[in-house]
């Protein structure tokens, strides 16, 4: 879970932040999980849910040059001849603008809807569209640096 | 790379993979979960402390409606055994009076004066005591006795005078009546009707006869009964509404400790705001500019307050009311260039232009977004470049909570009759029953969707507090006027930049109806 709580967020410490709130509210909340559904599957919804409200209550001023930068720096490939592993990826991701970051985490990841995300974040369909384009082509970028940088 | 594949490859690099948080947040986690399974958070806090208002609220108002109803148990008991004695005095007074009578018929025969004046003076003494015993009881009852008193003085002197004379008895014997008057008893002594009565026993029994008929009614064959409409009691309040004048009940209705029970329908016009209380350092620039961009709105509302007097100085009271806060608000959102997207999709020969964005207000974000084909920026598509100028969108909003309000307040009261006014306050539990935002944007602005501001819900508390004066049309009913302040004690929303309050303040007018004896 922490995993999924540091693709959300832009750092280590608001993913801290984020699975401590989530695992709160499994406690708090734990009366509502039917047992029909797996008990993973729902505490994953929890934390994603909780995800998204830690981020809402922030501030979305435009995420600031310096946030972006620090997660990039976190990348820590060296090899070029191999792929790059999870913890690259997380960072790569973290290094994305929120709004970006959280669509791509939503559908491509965990498989939503652009319906679902747009009701999820308050934004038009095509909005999310676009946003998802948006993200997928700064991946692309990042990656293709890194990989260029290595060689 | 495909944009499948891309997703692919993230999906697949990413399962499986996990990561152990420190310690300290394992901590965190065991700290906030007590062994008792309740989590201290805000909303229990809140809870708590509603509870604890409620309870003490509810404790003192019984606490003073015990004083109240021990006091009024003391006061009865002591007026019975007044009105008890006072009935045995008068008695006894009309013995000595008729012995009196037989002392002048003696006189007349020319025995001696003295011994009728001696039984005067102990009947004089009698009277006196229980004057003043029942001087405790009630005002308007201690002016009545005043005038008994005066009329005590009389009597004895008149029959002294009588004694000497041996004739006319009639001034001297109007204190019987006057005592029995002034508790009710319109029984006629059987001696009375005795064929043996003297003059001055005939006048009584003529005067009690109108006394049954009404005390407050002069006739011309009780030339000796007292108007019990005191002066006092005249106001021009009672000049306009009579039935306040002269009757024991009314005059003493507001000085009396009571325990009624009080209706208050009311209107009011509500205007809410909020005020800046906790701002991030660096971020001064957002919160001057939501105060110059919003505005409350004058709003109505209206209520239903039930009240209970605790004793002739307090009042309980809790209600409920539909109240209203609406912002209007005036921002300019501006789009540089390079926040535009611009898609040309050549299998349609068609542009397409998306950009986004986001406005703060008092109530949070509302994000807005654009998705044309239409050239935001006016302009041809060949001109576009970097140093196009930003376009600026004039979007006014309207952004309105209703909320049910369940008032809890304490008042002083204060009886300056046909007036009263009240000082107080209490809680109010504030919850949030629906939200609603509009917009407007510039004929010439581009197609833009805005979505509806964060979710505001939940139930909040705040203080209130405020005077009220009331005008009495009525024994039941009276005109009462309440401006008053609330403040919001936690915020509707708050962020990493700033956190406001909201407060109001209204004004309730309407009717106040006296449910009770």
């Amino acid at each position: 879970m922490f995993a999924l709580c540091l693709r959300y967020s832009s750092s280590r410490e608001e993913a801290e932040d984020i699975l401590q709130e989530g695992f709160l509210k499994v406690y708090r909340d734990l009366n509502q999980y039917k047992p029909d559904a797996p008990l993973g599957a729902w505490i994953r919804k929890v934390m994603v849910n909780t995800a998204l409200e830690h981020i809402r209550k922030k501030s979305r001023r435009p995420q600031s040059h310096g946030q972006e930068v620090m997660a990039w720096d976190s990348v820590t490939h060296t090899n070029p001849s191999t792929e790059m592993n999870a913890k690259d990826l997380t960072a790569v991701i973290q290094s994305l603008p929120e709004d970006f970051r959280l669509v791509f985490n939503l559908v491509a990841l965990e498989g939503y809807a652009h319906r679902e995300v747009a009701e999820k974040l308050q934004i038009s369909e095509s909005n999310s569209k676009v946003r998802l384009t948006r993200a997928r082509a700064m991946l692309k970028e990042k990656i293709a640096l890194i990989f260029e940088i290595d060689r | 790379m495909e944009e499948n594949n891309l997703d692919k490859y993230f999906q697949e690099q990413l399962a499986g993979h996990s990561e152990e948080p420190p310690p300290a947040v394992w901590e965190g986690i065991a700290s906030q979960t007590p062994a008792g399974g309740l989590v201290w958070n805000k909303r229990y806090l809140l809870l708590l402390l509603l509870f604890i208002s409620i309870g003490g609220a509810a404790f003192l108002g019984y606490r003073l409606y015990e004083m109240d109803s021990r006091v009024a148990e003391l006061e009865e008991k002591i007026k019975t055994e007044n009105r008890e004695s006072v009935s045995e005095t008068a008695e006894r007074s009309t013995e000595i009076a008729d012995q009196n009578s037989l002392g002048i018929s003696e006189t007349k025969e020319g025995d001696t004066v003295i011994s009728s004046a001696d039984e005067n003076q102990e009947s004089d003494r009698i009277l006196s005591e229980s004057l003043q015993r029942e001087d405790f009881v009630e005002t308007s009852s201690s002016a009545t006795i005043d005038n008994l008193a005066s009329t005590i003085e009389s009597p004895s002197a008149a029959i002294n005078s009588d004694s000497k004379k041996g004739k006319d008895a009639k001034v001297g014997l109007a204190l019987t009546p006057n005592l029995k008057s002034e508790f009710g008893k319109t029984e006629t002594s059987p001696k009375a009707n005795s064929s043996e009565l003297s003059e001055k026993h005939e006048a009584r029994s003529n005067y009690q006869g109108n006394f049954t008929a009404g005390p407050s009614v002069p006739t011309e064959n009780s030339s000796l009964v007292f108007n019990p409409i005191l002066l006092s009691s005249i106001t021009p309040y009672s000049m306009v509404n009579p039935e306040f004048m002269g009757t024991e009940r009314e005059v003493d209705y507001f000085n009396e400790p009571r325990n009624d029970w009080f209706l208050f329908v009311y209107g009011m016009a509500n205007y809410t705001h909020r005020r800046i209380v906790v701002q991030a350092e660096g971020s001064e620039a957002i919160p001057n500019q939501l105060d110059q961009a919003e505005n409350g709105l004058i709003t109505p509302g209206a209520g239903l307050q039930l009240s209970r007097e605790l004793g002739k100085s307090f009042r309980l009271s809790v209600g409920v009311e539909y109240n209203q806060w609406i912002q209007e608000g005036n921002y300019t959102a501006t789009v540089l260039f390079g926040d535009v997207e611009f898609l040309i999709n050549t299998a349609t020969a068609s542009n397409e232009f998306n950009f986004e964005g986001n406005i703060e207000s008092s109530f949070g974000n509302n994000f807005y977004n654009s998705s044309s084909s239409d050239n935001p920026f006016n302009t041809g598509f060949e001109l576009l470049s970097p140093e196009t100028e930003p376009l600026e969108i004039n979007i006014r909003t309207r952004q309105q909570i209703n909320y049910l309000s369940i008032p809890i307040s304490l008042e002083y009261v204060y009886n300056a009759y046909p007036f009263t006014f009240t000082a107080g306050g209490g809680l109010s539990i504030n919850h949030i029953i629906g939200s609603s935002f509009e917009y407007e944007l510039d004929d010439d602005a581009p197609d833009l969707a805005i979505s509806p501001m964060d979710k505001v819900d939940g139930t909040y508390l705040a203080f209130q507090a405020g005077v009220a004066v009331e005008y009495g049309i009525s024994e039941r009913m009276s005109l009462r006027l309440n401006p008053s302040y609330r403040g919001w004690m936690n915020p509707v929303f708050e962020n990493e930049q700033f956190k406001t309050l909201p407060f109001g303040v209204a004004i309730r007018a309407g009717v106040v109806y006296r449910i009770g004896k």
